[in-house]
């Protein structure tokens, strides 16, 4: 930032705005005079020093507002009541346009503040006394309960509807000599009712209401027996913040022992009672422990005098004036005890910071080189090294600790925010913000604000009731949302708490059954925290009828995907009608973050620990082992299968990796060739809510690394997420977990099938699987004819006749044996078999094949067809053995008929060639000239053709294609794009400026969507893709205008 | 006029003489040891630690496409000013003086060198006549941009 003496003011002035806001929220909820007092004092002086900053700078716009809103203020600061709702309105609206024109400091001059003006000093003039209403009558109240008290809210509930409760003290009795029993200790309540009724309507009136109060019942509260749960609601009702062990209760997870944090408005401060309670107790134990107090003041003296000017209750006034006002409180309560005033600090420029953070870790290297130099050697020099150790550690924490800011920087703009949002709602709402002070990376801070604004916003939403709604199921009008975070383990816990109508699981389910993201069946398995966690997703963030129910979703997933950025987490627990919890978890710092070292070759890597489950380590001849599924290993681990993704196979592999890649890796690693030496290490790695593995060499240990961004020219890298230096001065990258689990596809979805619009790599169109069935024969089939291959058990086959069934996907599924419908040779049944599932079949068939050999490229090796023979399309020699390309088609006319397969064209029930009719409305068979290069594809395409009685010629590519145009009389020329010379589109041009008029019609494996305004352009008249039978052979007919004529015949 | 005068900053890659303005250079190292970045274009030599910060080394043989042989070792890294992009080096094989070339011996046409270093995207900015070779002036800003592409659009 550039220091002048403007940006110093910009950012002075945003503080004392800031104070400004905190002073005149907190001014809205003072009860006591001193309060207020306290409140428009502090506000003044900000308002005071922010109009002379400008004065002096010459800012005349901002210096004259900040005067105004100053008159208004000193007018109210002898006032024994606080200003009125609208007046407080008035000011925060002038001080937000204060703070807009500091933002924009060169166009201040140009801002219209007139109106703001006008308001102001109406406000400044006609502040009058208003009329005061002196209440008739003074009644002292003394109330003892025992703690705690579930009465104690109700009854100041009617105490407020009588008067106005002053000076009101709520201590406990006897906390000293009673911990050993949470039945005795009460709860007295003192205080001043100031009231225009007498003291026997006043007591008429408590008694009436002995339903909600119960007035002769105090005392007699039962609470033996009571258990963790009951307890949180019971204080809660005293509207203190209990937060307690984790796992004692279902809901939220703080992690602190017991703490009763008395963070009321309502209520007097007090000193917090901390109640210590052994997580090792059963809930129903832990009442009859004695209670420690912890807090010396407590345990010494019973508060009962709490100091005077803190407020007392301070509610009345917005209760009575707007119903739909709302308390908010941040923790340091009055601004006179607020830390952040008190703020006395330098202004460091962030890159100053940065630069010493790379200078010390430039100090540690130095520090470990000469560790490593100094090993051995004894003597003096050993303790200087040792000593600079200590320094250099010392030094870093410290450094670090300067990118430190606390949280309540954050928190410091929600009360504001909720104050505008409930009453633009019309709630009821009371924030309680805990643990301001704990520290976050400046980074992690600034990204944090956000998600939380979010997450608030859709507590108060759609979490938070109407008081109406509230009252009807007996919950207080005021809705109450918690922010609270605290520090544990390298991380910090932020939780969003509400007391609102919660999630209701039932919703969710049933939204999660509609999307058919789960069964039924596996619904029941799973638990409540991860069904809320479906919330998160994107599909559900956009689903009304889920946020309509529940009240959540909108835009969840955007927050989950900021906070994962953060390398942190985000968890939801709901108890529907009681609230819910949202727990966002962060890194301390996104500077340092621990890592475990592992290698992978020879190279070392570093995988962030908080996306690591667990690690597994497989022993040669353990009982765990790498198994396959069709196309991935897995990892079964306590009966769950995790995909497992090699480490060395995603660095090594450059793209996403696709079908091909995975078979391919399958191959290379089949279980029977594995080194029976080796040890497997398994990372267990969360990614995205659901879990992988990441096999690597070896695993070395973890280390604090320093991260360091990937380069800027190589953010498209997605593996990565960064760079770290080791101890010995190497550069280690730092593993990105999802975006391993992203590029290796390891859940994987298949695509929809027949989709020509997805786009395909080209080169899969020219690989194929090698697979055996009997023991003589290798196999070949074109990738793109696989749907997937499947495991299947042998024993789990049924026969109908001599025909074998085996249900897949539900669909009872014809199995193909090979030796029963080509001259190959049979095959020895094993337990366990694959399915070959072909694609561009419409019946539910599968080849059974007892061994998938691995996949090779086609082009390189393939020779012309030198076997006739039905349902072997040619022949190629691949890996110095003979291999049969099947004929899928051949295959699937065996089993279901010609009819059958082209049952898509209407009206077709016999052979073209054989069918008279057809014959008298053609005068020739119709002759098509193929182009293409690959002979295999070549050969597939022509005996499609051939087989449905038309002529072939075939052209190897767009130049020869011209030499036949020009030799032979066609019907149709179709004609592949991707080939060497002449490609398809040259091919068309070259033919339409010859003037040829013979329908084009361009078979691909290009992606038609892309393509299809090209093949027009060039003069085509269709576009197929490579291979699928029925749609090709359709699509030619319609060209040849011979379904249309069959159709006439028919009629 | 004639006595105006760029100063290169030379070095030799498989056997060729390049150079890149003086006043581009930050530093240059004998610092070449390389981590290996996967899924990183083939020019991309890895990162290497200069004192703490981590540069990113190109291969000029790789970039150019220069045989690569084997008693060629890249054991220099020139490193560039951030003015001309963000912590990056280039791996040569050896330094060579720093020599002033008057405006008159240097010339944008670029038919005088081989076919092979033509048409790399305007990275081969100069050539200049020295008295006894001729110098190929490459334009390191250049540099990054091929990275990127091959990237987005891997030539392999």
């Amino acid at each position: 930032m550039v220091n002048t003496p403007h940006a110093d003011f910009v950012l002075e002035s945003r503080e004392h705005l800031q104070l400004f806001e905190r002073s005149m929220l907190a001014l809205e909820k003072a009860a006591s005079p001193e309060a207020r007092i306290d409140c428009i004092d502090s506000s003044l002086r900000a308002v005071h020093s922010l109009k002379g900053n400008a004065g002096f700078l010459g800012f005349q716009t901002v210096q004259r507002l900040a005067h105004a809103i100053e008159s208004v203020l000193e007018n109210f600061r002898n006032r024994s009541n606080s200003p009125p709702i609208a007046v407080v309105e008035a000011i925060l609206l002038a001080s937000d346009r204060l703070s807009s024109m500091i933002e924009d400091l060169g166009f201040s001059e140009s801002h219209d503040i007139s109106e703001l003006m006008k308001a102001l000093q109406a406000l400044a003039v006609d502040a009058g006394d208003p009329v005061e209403n002196t209440p008739k009558n003074v009644i002292q109240v003394n109330l003892r309960m025992p703690l705690p008290p579930a009465s104690v809210i109700p009854l100041l509930d009617s105490l407020r509807t009588l008067g106005s409760l002053r000076e009101s003290q709520l201590t406990q009795v006897d906390l000293q000599t009673s911990t050993a029993n949470w039945s005795v200790a009460e709860l007295r309540l003192q205080g001043r009712l100031h009231t225009d009724r007498s003291v026997i309507e006043v007591q008429r009136y408590l008694s009436q209401t002995g339903a909600t109060v119960p007035w002769r019942d105090l005392g007699a509260i039962e609470i033996s027996g009571l258990n963790a749960q009951q307890l949180q609601q019971h204080l809660a009702a005293v509207r203190g913040e209990l937060v307690y062990e984790p796992n004692r209760l279902d809901l939220g997870l703080p992690v602190q022992p017991i703490v009763w944090n008395q963070a009321t408005s309502d209520l007097p401060r007090q000193p917090i009672v901390k109640i210590a309670m052994s997580p090792t107790n059963a809930p129903e134990n832990i009442l009859p422990k004695p209670i420690q107090p912890v807090d010396e003041t407590v345990a010494t003296t019973p508060p009962v005098k709490t100091s005077s000017n803190e407020p007392v209750i301070h509610q009345e006034s917005i209760a009575s004036e707007d119903r739909k006002g709302i308390v908010s409180k941040p923790t340091g309560d009055t601004t006179k005890s607020s830390p952040s005033e008190k703020t006395t600090s330098l202004r460091i420029p962030v890159d100053l910071l940065d630069r010493l953070m790379n200078l010390v870790g430039e100090l540690t290297l130095i520090r470990n080189q000469s560790l490593l130099a100094f090993e051995g050697i004894e003597g003096t020099s050993r303790a200087v090294i040792q000593r600079l150790n200590s320094v250099t550690t010392e030094l870093q924490d410290a450094v670090l600790k300067t990118r430190m800011q606390p949280v309540g920087h954050l928190f410091g703009r929600f009360p504001r925010m909720v104050r505008d949002l409930a009453r633009q709602l019309g709630k009821q709402v009371e924030l309680v913000m805990i643990g301001q002070e704990v520290e976050l990376d400046k980074t992690v801070l600034e990204q944090l604000s956000d998600p939380l604004t979010h997450l608030i916003r859709n507590s108060i939403d759609h979490g938070l009731e109407t008081p109406e709604v509230r009252i009807r199921s007996d919950k207080q009008s005021v809705g109450r949302v918690t922010l609270s975070a605290t520090a544990a383990d390298g991380q910090v816990i932020i939780e969003i708490r509400d007391d609102g109508r919660g999630i209701d699981p039932n919703a969710v389910r049933d939204k999660v059954l509609a999307l058919g993201l789960k069964t039924e069946a596996e619904l029941q398995k799973i638990s409540s925290k991860e069904l809320y966690s479906y919330i998160l997703l994107p599909g559900f963030s956009t689903a009304r009828q889920v946020s309509d129910v529940s009240g959540r979703g909108v835009g969840m997933d955007v927050v989950k995907t900021n906070v994962e950025r953060l390398e942190g987490s985000l968890t939801i627990d709901s108890a529907p009608g009681i609230g819910m919890s949202m727990i966002l978890r962060v890194p301390l710092t996104l500077a340092i973050i621990p890592c475990l070292i592992v290698t992978v070759g020879k190279e070392r890597f570093a995988v962030p620990q908080r996306g690591l489950e667990e690690i597994v380590c497989l022993h040669p001849g353990g009982e765990s082992s790498i198994e396959h599924s069709y196309d991935s290993e897995l990892l079964r681990l306590r009966d769950v299968l995790l995909p497992v993704v090699r480490f060395s196979e995603a660095l090594r592999c450059k793209s996403t990796f696709c079908a091909e890649t995975k078979l391919a890796i399958l191959a290379k690693n089949s279980p029977a060739d594995r080194d029976p030496q080796r040890i497997e290490y398994i990372l267990v790695l969360r990614s995205k809510g659901r879990k992988f593995g990441l096999l690597v060499d070896d695993v070395r240990g973890t280390e604090e690394v320093v991260v360091k961004p990937m380069h800027p020219s190589l953010r498209k890298i997605g593996i990565f997420a960064g760079a770290t230096l080791m101890g010995d001065g190497r550069v280690a990258l730092i593993a990105n977990i999802d975006g391993i689990a992203e590029h290796a596809d390891c859940y994987g979805v298949e695509p929809p099938e027949n989709s020509g619009m997805l786009r395909r790599d080209p080169a899969e169109v020219h690989r194929v699987l090698l697979f055996e069935f009997g023991l003589k024969e290798l196999f070949a089939l074109p990738l793109v004819q696989v749907r997937r291959i499947e495991s299947i058990a042998m024993n789990q086959v049924e026969f109908i006749g001599d025909q074998a069934f085996i249900t897949i996907d539900g669909v009872s599924t014809r199995i193909i044996r090979l030796d029963k419908f080509l001259n190959v040779s049979t095959c020895e049944q094993s337990p366990m078999m694959h399915l070959l599932l072909p694609k561009f079949v419409k019946e539910p068939v599968g080849i059974l094949v007892s061994r998938i050999v691995d996949t090779e490229s086609l082009s390189t090796h393939l020779q012309e067809a030198s076997i006739e023979e039905p349902g072997i399309l040619g022949t190629a020699i691949v890996r110095e053995r003979l291999t049969l390309f099947l004929d899928i088609q051949y295959l699937r006319e065996r089993i279901f008929g010609r009819a059958r397969a082209l049952s898509t064209s209407q009206s077709r029930e016999v052979d073209l060639v054989g069918s008279p009719q057809v014959k008298a409305t053609l005068d020739v068979v119709p002759h098509i000239l193929l182009v293409d290069d690959t002979p295999f594809f070549r050969e597939v395409v022509r005996r499609y053709f051939e087989r449905d009685g038309f002529v072939v010629t075939t052209a190897i590519d767009g130049n020869d294609g011209m030499r036949k145009l020009a030799e032979g009389d066609f019907d149709l020329v179709v004609s592949d794009i991707e080939m060497p010379n002449l490609d398809g589109w040259g091919f068309c041009q070259a033919a339409r400026k010859a003037g040829y008029k013979t329908p084009f019609m361009a078979l691909t494996s290009l992606s038609k969507i892309e393509n299809s305004a090209r093949a027009i352009e060039c003069g085509f008249d269709g576009f197929e893709e490579k291979l699928d039978h029925d749609r090709l052979i359709n699509s030619v007919r319609k060209m040849l205008g011979l379904i249309a004529e069959e159709q006439q015949d028919g009629n | 006029m004639e006595t105006e005068s760029v100063k290169y900053s030379t070095f030799e890659a498989a056997g060729r003489l390049f150079g890149v303005p003086l006043i581009d250079i930050k530093e240059i190292t004998a610092e070449t040891n390389c981590t290996c970045i996967p899924h990183a274009p083939e020019c991309v030599r890895g990162y290497v630690n200069i004192r703490g910060n981590i540069i990113l080394g190109l291969d000029l043989k790789r970039i150019l496409a220069l045989p690569t042989k084997e008693e060629d070792v890249s054991k220099r890294m020139v490193i560039f000013k951030s003015t001309v992009g963000p912590a990056f080096g280039l791996l040569v094989d050896e330094i060579g003086e720093i020599v002033s070339v008057s405006s008159q011996d240097i010339t944008s046409d670029s038919t005088s060198i081989g076919a092979e270093l033509q048409g790399m995207s305007g990275l081969v900015q100069n050539i200049c006549r020295l008295p006894n070779q001729l110098l190929v002036v490459l334009n390191p800003r250049k540099l990054l941009p091929i990275i990127e592409k091959e990237l987005i659009q891997p030539s392999r």
